[in-house]
Parts: C-alpha cells; structure tokens; sequence
C-alpha cells in the first residue's frame, strides 16, 4: 500500500492539494496508479500534464528503492488519510499528504510546541527546560525541531521527566541533524518520534526548514517561543502558527539582548505574555478543569511560593555557622557575578584546606556551586 | 695486516661497540666502506679523502678496505670519520703508534674537509659503553667533551683537528686538558621560572602541588588567555631537584636525539616538552628508521605539557596509553627495536567548550556541542588524568594590588616531604613509588577512610553521579592531600579537597543531555 503513496508523491506537478483531492476522488493512491485516462480527465481541477504525467509514469522502481530504505530504518509513512494524522493539520490542504516518521506515533492529542534559538542564552534553557519537564508531568505532548539550543533542551527535559515528544525535522528521518543531536534522537525514537515532510535520504537544506516549521506549528495547539533573534526560523513558526490560529506565547526578556529581538517583537505583536508553565496547560483539551483557569490566580499561589521560600531562608541563615554566613555575606553582595574561592581565603586567616573543606560541605548540601575557582549561591 | 681500533655506534640510547678494521690492498686506487653503513657512513670517504690531503697526509693510491664490524648490523651516522682516519693512517704507515696502545683508545667524531674535528650526537652513550667495554681513553672533539667527561672511569680526550690527534698519538704532542667554563652554559630558558609570578591563581596551585606530589597527571580546563600555559612552564621548578641518575638517563636521551649537541652538558633542569597538537604519533612515542626517541621520552623525569590537548589526534593520544602505565615505551620496526624511558608527568590543557567561554556570559555553546567536545578526549586517556581542574581568568583589575603567588622553592620543599612519605610507603614494592601507581589492593590498605569521609564521599556520588571508577581515583588524591599534611590518616578535608579536584565529573551532571 505504502508503494503507491510514495509513487504518488514522487511525481512532478503533484502538490500535496492535488494529491488530497486524487486520493479523495479515487479512494486510494492504487486506485490513483492504475485510474485510465478517462477517469483522469473526469475529475474537476486536474491539469492535462499531470494527468499525463500520471499516465506516463507507471514505474514503480524508485518507490520500491524509497520503500526498502525505509523498512531497513524502520522508517514509516504517515498519510493525511492515516487516523494518526492530526485532523487539525488536515484543516490545511497545503500541508503536506505524506510524512516520514520513526518511533512511536500516538493517536493525536493535546501537545504544545517549544521553539527557541540555537544559540540561546542560560536563561532560556532555564525557560524551555521548566516548560518542557512541567508539561510532560502534565501528559502533554511536547513538540519541538530537534535544532541545537532551545530545541534540545526542549526534547532533552521533556525526555527526562518520562515525558511524550515529537520531534520535526528538515531532512530525511535516517538523517542526524545536527550529528551531535545522535543520541537524543534515538531516545527521541524510544519514547516519542521523529517526524519529516521529506523521503530519507534527504540532506537538510536552508530551504527546507519553514515547511518543516509550517508543519510544527499546525500540529500544535500552543506555541511557546523561548528566545529568537531578530531574524529566525522561531520567528516563523510563530508567524505560521499565527496565521493558522494558534496561541502563541513568548517569553520576556531585556530588550537589550539581542536573543530577545524577536520574543519581545512577538510580545508587541500581540503573543501573549508567557510567565508560567501553567500557561500552557489552562485552555489545552487535555486539562478541561483548568480551561477557564483566570490569569490572576493562577499568578497568586506562586507569589505565595516565593515569600515562603525566601522565609525559610532567612530561619535557616540563623542555623549557619559564623563562618558560613561570612561567606554568604560575600556572596550576596552581587549575586549575578560569582566569587572566587581565592577571595573567601582571609575568612580563614589563608587556610585554603579547610575553606575548600566547608565550601565543598556546603555545595553537597545544595547551597552553594563551584564552577572551578568560583562559588555562587543557589536560590531556589 | 689490517690496522683495528675502536668506535661506537648507536642502538636507541644504548651505544655498542663497533670495529673499525682498515686494510691497504694492492689494486685500483679505491676507498670501499662495508659493514652495512648508511650514506652518511659511505660519504666518509670523500671526506676522508679530502681532510687526509688537506692535513699534510698524502691519502694511499691503493684499494683501501674500511670495515665496520660487527658487518650485519645497519650503522648510521658520520661519528666514525675519526677512527677511520686514525686506522688509515697507521695502515699507510704514516702514523707511527704500537697497534696494542691503539686497542685501548676509542675514537668518536667528524671530520671537516679541513681535517677539524666537528662535535656529534650520542656521545654520553657511547662513553658509557666504553667504558663497559673497558677501554681506557676516548678521543672526542673538542664540543663534545662536556658531555663524555660525565662519564666517570674513563679518560677523555678532545681534540680540534684531526692533526692534533695524530701528533698526540705519535707522542708529538702534549695533552692539555680543555677548562670547562661553567659560563659556557647557554642560560635556558625555564631560568627564572617561578610560581611567585602566578598571581590570583592560589587554590589552583594547591592541587598542581598535590598532583606534582602524588605523580598525578593533571588536566587544566579554561579559556584562552586564563594562564594555562604560565602555570604549566613552572611545574618543573616545583618537582624535585634532579638525582645524579636521573640527570644522567636526560642527558643521554638528549645526546641521541642532538640536543646536545652544542651546549654539551649534564642536563640540570627537569625537562619541559609541549609539542603542537598536529604532532604525529611517532613524533609524540618515537620511531623512525634507525628508531629515535619521540617526546614522550624527552619529557623523561619531567612533564609533558600537551596544550589544547583536545586537538591532538586521538590516535596519537591513545599511542600515550601503554607508556604512562609502563613508564616506558618500546617502539617496534621490521629491522631494529628501541626501548626508551618515558616516565612523565602529563600536564595538559583544553578549552571548556568549542568557543572557549563556557561557564561566562558571552557563551552560547549548547550543552550537547560542549559534550561533544569534550569526549574528543578518549575514556581511558581521562581514566588516567586524575585531577581535572577549571582555570578561570583572574580579574585583569585586581591583578596589580594581588599579592604575589607562592614561591616556588617552598613549595617544592612540601612536594619533596610529601614524596618521602610515599617512598617509605612503596618501600620494597617494585616499580611503585607514588600515590598515583597504587593498584586496588594498596588502595584498600592505604586509603581506608573514617565514617563521616565515607558519608561525604557518598553523598557526593549520589549528588554528581559520578561513575564507579572515579572512586579510586578520589581516594588516591586524598591520600596524597593527606600527605602533603604529613597525616597518617585520611580526613575529611583530604576528601573534600579531593572531590574538589575532579570538575569535569562534576560538570557532566549537571548538563542537560541525554
């Protein structure tokens, strides 16, 4: 069966709106493959050259040879006709009628797409890493490009709560890009899948890639977009989810950083302002009883959450010993830049051996971090 | 009857003994060198031939046989122009020396095709092995009598030309010793070196002395320009001081290889090699064809600094595997075979990241690209880098108002002490004599830990998710830090302070990878 839907695809003049509407009036793509010239010409809106085309090109050679390549990497094909294929995205006739997948497609369900920069900031991992794990504890399914960056991290947090996530690429499914991506994209195909508008073999190209975030973005019910530049493959999807009506949020941020350009543009377009997770998941069908869930409330409990951690801070700073407190103390003074150890040596009149000896203590305890010489507080 | 004496020839850093045999024939004039020489051996005619004329020698117009016995060993080099010289001149009569005086001198040089003497590599070998052999004199030239006087048991003689050791031979000439100047010496360049001028950088410092102390190999990881390179010049200067053996096993490498060759001297310094990172594997462990030490082995009794060690190809870097467990290398080719010492302290350096910032602002590698990165260095070349510590860059402000960094001499004497605890530790024990070589059962008997050390070593496994086998390598810097304190007992700061040595491991947990 699967031969005739990579034949149909294969030919020239044939769109994924003409390939709906034959498959539509044939019933199927074998029907399509052995239809005679009347037939053809009776359907309404065929152009005369891709009938002939149809008619001309009766080889099966080329299928066959995709068809093998798929079975050896457990590649599978996903027609629009396909139950697992999301109705939503067949509101859209000009997405695609066919798509390459390998993994483990669930039948549609709510899912929340992740899109960010490559070269994103600490702060959007932060970002996309807490989106990701909060909503694949929530069942949701979590959506993203398998790019460098937010991404990544988008799969890579999701995966690591147990989580369910599609993956959208540019290039043919047996392809790995970027190639250190390897490793997550076989975890990718254990516990969710990697999903391709193009046959394997296909190399990723600049070209590719709106379609591909065309795709994402119709497949979605909420898009959450982490950190763009002023000009990026995020702010497409964005646009393209926009456009076909789905919620978009984008993260706030300086408006000095040049990874924001984009997010804080979204922001002024109208995307809605993205605070919390539970954004997310409020108007998503998988959640009925928080689909009316009110902005300011959903804000409050976490205001709440703040005060009562930054109180028990403060009880516990009067179990610290003295020297510990000096040390926060130094901290404290400007937390965004880490200190170094060097510099807490005259708490301990020079005696390295037993600062290194409390401060490695203290970072066990999950106060403190020490990135080689320098020691930052943990604020949770 | 053909004129005999004595020259060396080199096998790796060992030197035999090798016959030179000279006869006159009657025939077409002719010069034939046999016994299997390389073309520096057979060109030696031509200079030969030139140097006797230009000495108010007159060169034979007979067939003149030179043999180099033993005849099937392959011989390289231009070191046996001497001795040919000497044999042909006894042989055509117009030296005047008893044959037996002649079997007790061994002859080592080049000759000019002015009849000067020019110095040659590999002397310091060929000196031990005659006097192995039992001869009693060796002729030299004149530059190379540093390096031949260190061998003790042996009369050295050194000549300018050719002319002086003729007359010296013919009883014409009285010897007068060379002054060694000890002004001579070239200044080197780790002169001066010292752990003083290393400022802001003083708990890094902490673990180069305990990784110098406990022979542990240590990785260096920071961004451009944070003074990976200055801190690595000065592990030498905190090593101990060289042992009369020690200097000696230098100096003969060197001599093979021609470092020695013009500043011809006992070699002081503990030696300091940092070779590119497109340096090829028998560059790095040895080889060619005669087979040569490579820098593995001129980093020996010192350190071998690999800078950007993340670029060195991983093949060459794997080659490094075998000799850091041996602490020798035997390097093996179809016709000869060399075995050269190889016992150093890997110093390296590396990038955190492919941008080099990681941990700062301005870094945008992704934590899979930094992963990716990192694991060009091979699992079993890390296995045996045990400290891995961060550098990072000392604010460029406060560096003027910082006070100077510890002195070098100070803290050579703490690695020093600590080092003699370790020697009556490993007492008797072959081939171990740091905390570094222990295997798993001296690792039981020497690092046993109190319940709170084990209780924090716990936690930080449960916390880090470090692998199973970092575990010993914690236990063996502690023990070294323990040392270093003269404690007998590990303690919870040696463990702390051990676990502080490994921010790669730590690192790894806390990425967001799959």
């Amino acid at each position: 069966m699967d031969i005739y839907w990579l034949w149909l695809t294969a030919l020239k003049g044939v769109g994924p709106v003409t390939l709906r509407n034959l498959v539509k009036e044939f019933g199927s793509p074998q029907a399509v493959y052995t239809a005679s010239q009347e037939e053809l010409k009776a359907i309404r809106g065929l152009r005369c050259q891709v009938a002939e085309t149809i008619l001309a090109s009766r080889s099966l050679d080329r299928a066959k040879r995709t068809e093998e390549v798929m079975q050896q990497q457990e590649i599978k094909l996903l027609s629009f006709f396909d139950p697992l294929y999301p109705p939503g995205v067949n509101d859209f006739p000009n997405q695609p009628a066919v798509l390459y997948y390998k993994g483990n497609l669930r039948p549609p369900q709510a899912s929340v797409g992740i899109v960010g920069s490559r070269r994103c900031t600490a702060y959007g991992k932060q970002v996309a890493a807490e989106a990701a794990a909060f909503l694949a504890q929530q069942g949701i399914t979590v959506v993203s490009g398998l790019a460098k960056g937010i991404d990544s991290y988008t799969h890579t947090a999701c995966l690591k709560e147990g989580g369910y996530t599609l993956a959208f690429i540019a290039n043919g499914p047996d392809i790995c890009y970027p190639p250190e991506h390897r490793l997550l994209m076989d975890e990718i195909h254990e516990s969710g899948a990697v999903i391709s508008p193009y046959p394997p073999g296909t190399r990723p190209r600049q070209e590719y890639f709106p379609l591909r975030n065309c795709l994402l973005s119709a497949w979605i019910d909420k898009l959450l977009v982490v950190e763009a530049a002023e000009r990026s493959g995020a702010l497409i999807t964005a646009g393209y989810a926009m456009e076909q009506k789905r919620r978009v949020y984008a993260v706030p941020n300086s408006i000095y950083s040049p990874e924001s350009f984009g997010t804080n543009r979204l922001l002024a377009k109208g995307a809605e302002v993205y605070l919390e997770p539970k954004q997310l998941v409020s108007l998503v069908g998988a959640q009925p009883q928080r689909q009316f869930a009110d902005i300011d409330t959903s804000v409050q409990p976490s205001q709440h959450n703040i005060t009562r951690k930054s109180h028990e801070k403060e009880v516990s700073m009067s179990l610290f010993s003295p020297q510990e407190r000096l040390i926060f103390e130094r901290l404290r003074i400007n937390p965004e830049i880490p200190v170094f150890v060097r510099d807490l040596l005259d708490i301990f009149d020079g005696d390295s051996k037993t600062l290194l000896s409390l401060l490695c203590s203290m970072e066990l305890e999950g106060k403190v971090m020490i990135l080689g010489q320098t020691v930052r507080e943990i604020r949770n | 009857m053909a004129t005999v004496v004595n020259s060396f020839a080199l096998d790796g850093v060992d030197a035999y003994s090798v016959i030179v045999e000279t006869v006159t024939l009657h025939g077409q004039p002719s010069v034939n060198i046999v016994g299997m020489g390389d073309t520096a051996v057979k060109e030696a005619a031509h200079r030969l031939e030139a140097a006797l004329s230009c000495g108010s020698f007159e060169f034979p117009r007979l067939k003149v046989v030179i043999n180099l016995a033993p005849s099937g060993v392959k011989k390289s080099g231009s070191h046996f122009d001497l001795a040919m010289a000497v044999s042909l001149l006894h042989e055509a009569g117009q030296m005047l020396a008893i044959k037996e005086d002649l079997l007790e001198i061994a002859f080592i040089g080049e000759l000019s095709l002015n009849a000067e003497l020019r110095p040659v590599s590999g002397v310091l070998p060929m000196a031990i092995a005659a006097r192995e052999s039992g001869i009693k004199k060796l002729m030299v030239p004149i530059e190379n009598y540093g390096e031949a006087v260190l061998v003790k048991g042996i009369e050295v003689y050194a000549f300018r030309t050719l002319v002086e050791v003729v007359n010296y031979l013919q009883g014409l000439l009285e010897y007068q010793s060379p002054v060694l100047s000890m002004t001579d010496r070239a200044p080197s360049e780790k002169d001066g070196l010292d752990f003083f001028d290393v400022r802001g950088q003083e708990v890094l410092i902490e673990y180069i002395v305990a990784a110098v102390a406990g022979g542990h190999n240590i990785l260096m990881i920071g961004p451009p320009g944070c003074g990976k390179s200055m801190i690595a010049k000065r592990i030498p200067t905190i090593m101990p001081e060289l042992s009369e053996e020690e200097a000696l096993e230098i100096t003969r490498i060197y001599s093979v290889t021609g470092h020695l060759r013009d500043s011809g001297y006992l070699i002081k310094n503990r030696p300091f090699r940092s070779p590119h990172h497109n340096a090829s594997t028998n560059s790095l462990v040895g080889g060619g064809s005669p087979v040569v030490p490579g820098e593995i082995s001129l980093a020996h009794n010192g350190v071998l600094f690999l800078d950007e060690i993340a670029e060195f190809n991983k093949k060459s870097l794997d080659a490094l595997r075998q000799p850091m467990e041996d602490k020798v290398v035997t390097v093996s080719r179809v016709k000869s075979t060399g075995t050269f010492p190889a016992n150093f302290m890997l110093v390296s350096a590396m990038n955190p990241c492919p941008c080099g910032y990681y941990g700062q602002a301005r870094c945008r590698c992704t934590d899979y690209e930094v992963v990716k990165y990192r694991q060009k260095l091979s699992g079993p070349i890390l296995d045996r880098i045990e400290v891995h510590k961060y550098v990072q860059p000392v604010g460029f402000l406060n560096l003027s108002d910082q006070d100077n960094g510890p002195r070098s001499a100070d803290l050579r004497e703490r690695v020093q002490k600590a080092r003699e605890i370790q020697q009556m530790r490993f007492e008797g024990v072959p081939y171990i004599n740091s905390n570094a070589q222990m295997n798993e059962a001296m690792i039981k008997e020497f690092c046993s830990l109190d319940s709170e050390s084990t209780r924090l070593l716990s936690l930080a496994f449960e916390k880090f998710q470090y692998s199973a086998r970092t575990y010993n390598k914690f236990l063996k810097i502690a023990r070294t830090f323990a040392d270093l304190e003269a404690s007998e007992h590990i303690r919870k700061q040696d463990v702390s302070a051990a676990l502080m040595a490994r921010d790669m491991d730590k690192d790894r947990s806390g990425m967001l990878v799959v």
